[in-house]
């Protein structure tokens, strides 16, 4: 890589990283296609590369948001279990499924995602929420402080099982095309678990490098991660990061819902495409 | 983990451990790619030969000493959440980290033998 390209994409790895740390997303969404269709770089060492943006938004970002105590450290640790086990299960199927089925397929589910998020674009936070047993036995209620509304949220949680099985489908199913495991994530918080957008989001940011360390060591023995192309994405997203974290306590979640279903949008579109 | 003040000192913990993990990443990273222009490259350009090749100490092998930290942070996170919760007589999470901390290594090593792909 030259100096020049360098440059490029560590702004382009600024800009991932801080969307991705708003939303609970790993930036590969962003710099994947920019080191294959602009820099021109093959496909395993690009997604070598976005294994590193999504380690490094997570890592980043989960300073700040822990220190705010917006992360819930305990339905993180819990939903784990489920996302690890999937790209372990993933690990084991292989290659053997056809994907261009799976594209679609999921495509549509965030796609069908989209438009109900844009349905709940005007709620801030969610109401009557009772957590069920399950939530009261791990303990999963808690509270944030919300800058930008200037009080404590309290929140309860439900849904404690299905979020657990979306997130061990996700887990495989991400595995196996190398996309979405941020979206799956704030998805299920946000639809099962009835959890506030920025718990969803920050426990979600949380999430994300635990899972793409569990393939750490395909990467390493495919020899898939190129340290100078995924140095100035590294670099760049820890700056994003950073930026991103102090966005999201000054912004509304209604914002962050919207910005979401944009991004979840354009996901869906890109997955129907290259499934077809 | 019964109450809140040691939930907000578990939380800064991790935050510090993240915090270290990925300062001395960004840092060896940084050092590295600059000191790694000023010398040849290496002739394979990944972490595993660019870690063996050569002897004594050289930018690339900073480089690639600060992508192995950058990987390891998560896991670390793992391991000091475990030890966390068993310190706080937590049981409950701490089977659950445990379980999670097992589930990832599995994969790691699968991974490492040459399992199928897992994307990010």
């Amino acid at each position: 890589m030259d100096i020049h390209l360098s440059i490029l994409t560590f702004l382009v790895s600024l800009i991932a990283g801080l969307i991705g740390s708003l939303l609970g997303l790993g930036g590969g969404i962003i710099i994947t296609p920019f080191l294959t269709l602009v820099a021109h770089i093959d496909i395993r060492h690009a997604i070598g590369a976005s294994l590193i943006s999504v380690i490094a938004t997570s890592s980043g970002a989960a300073v700040a948001y822990l220190r705010e105590r917006i992360t819930n450290i305990r339905i993180a640790m819990f939903l784990e279990i489920g996302t690890t086990l999937g790209a372990l299960t993933g690990a084991i199927i292989g290659t053997s499924i056809k994907t261009n089925f799976l594209f679609i397929l999921f495509g549509l589910v965030m796609l069908y995602a989209s438009a109900q998020m844009f349905r709940t674009r005007k709620q801030e936070l969610p109401e009557g929420v009772k957590s069920s047993p399950l939530a009261k036995t791990l303990r999963l209620s808690d509270s944030y402080y919300d800058d930008s509304l200037g009080r404590e949220v309290k929140y309860e949680v439900t849904g404690v099982g299905q979020g657990l099985f979306t997130l061990y489908i996700a887990g495989i199913v991400s595995g196996l095309l190398g996309i979405g495991a941020g979206v799956f994530k704030v998805l299920a918080m946000d639809t099962f678990m009835r959890l506030p957008m920025k718990v969803s989001t920050t426990t979600s940011n949380f999430m994300i490098g635990v899972t793409a360390a569990a393939s750490a060591g395909y990467y390493l023995a495919h020899r898939m991660i190129d340290p100078f192309i995924a140095a100035p994405v590294a670099l760049g997203v820890l700056f994003g990061a950073a930026i991103g974290t102090r966005i999201l306590f000054k912004i509304r979640s209604t914002t962050i819902r919207l910005l979401f279903t944009l991004v979840l949008l354009f996901i869906a579109v890109r997955m129907i495409i290259q499934g077809l | 983990m019964k109450n809140r003040k040691t939930t907000e000192r578990f939380e800064l913990i991790l935050s510090y451990v993240l915090l270290i993990g990925v300062a001395l990443s960004a840092f060896l990273i940084f050092l590295g790619i600059i000191l790694s222009y000023l010398q040849p490259l290496p002739v394979h350009h990944d972490i595993p030969s660019m870690l063996k090749s050569g002897t004594g100490f050289s930018g690339y092998k900073i480089l690639a000493l600060g992508f192995l930290l950058l990987l390891a942070t998560p896991i670390l996170r793992v391991i000091f959440s475990f030890f966390l919760f068993l310190l706080y007589r937590d049981w409950t999470y701490t089977l659950i980290s445990f379980l999670v901390l097992l589930i990832l290594i599995a994969s790691i090593i699968l991974g490492g033998l040459g399992g199928k792909a897992i994307g990010p």
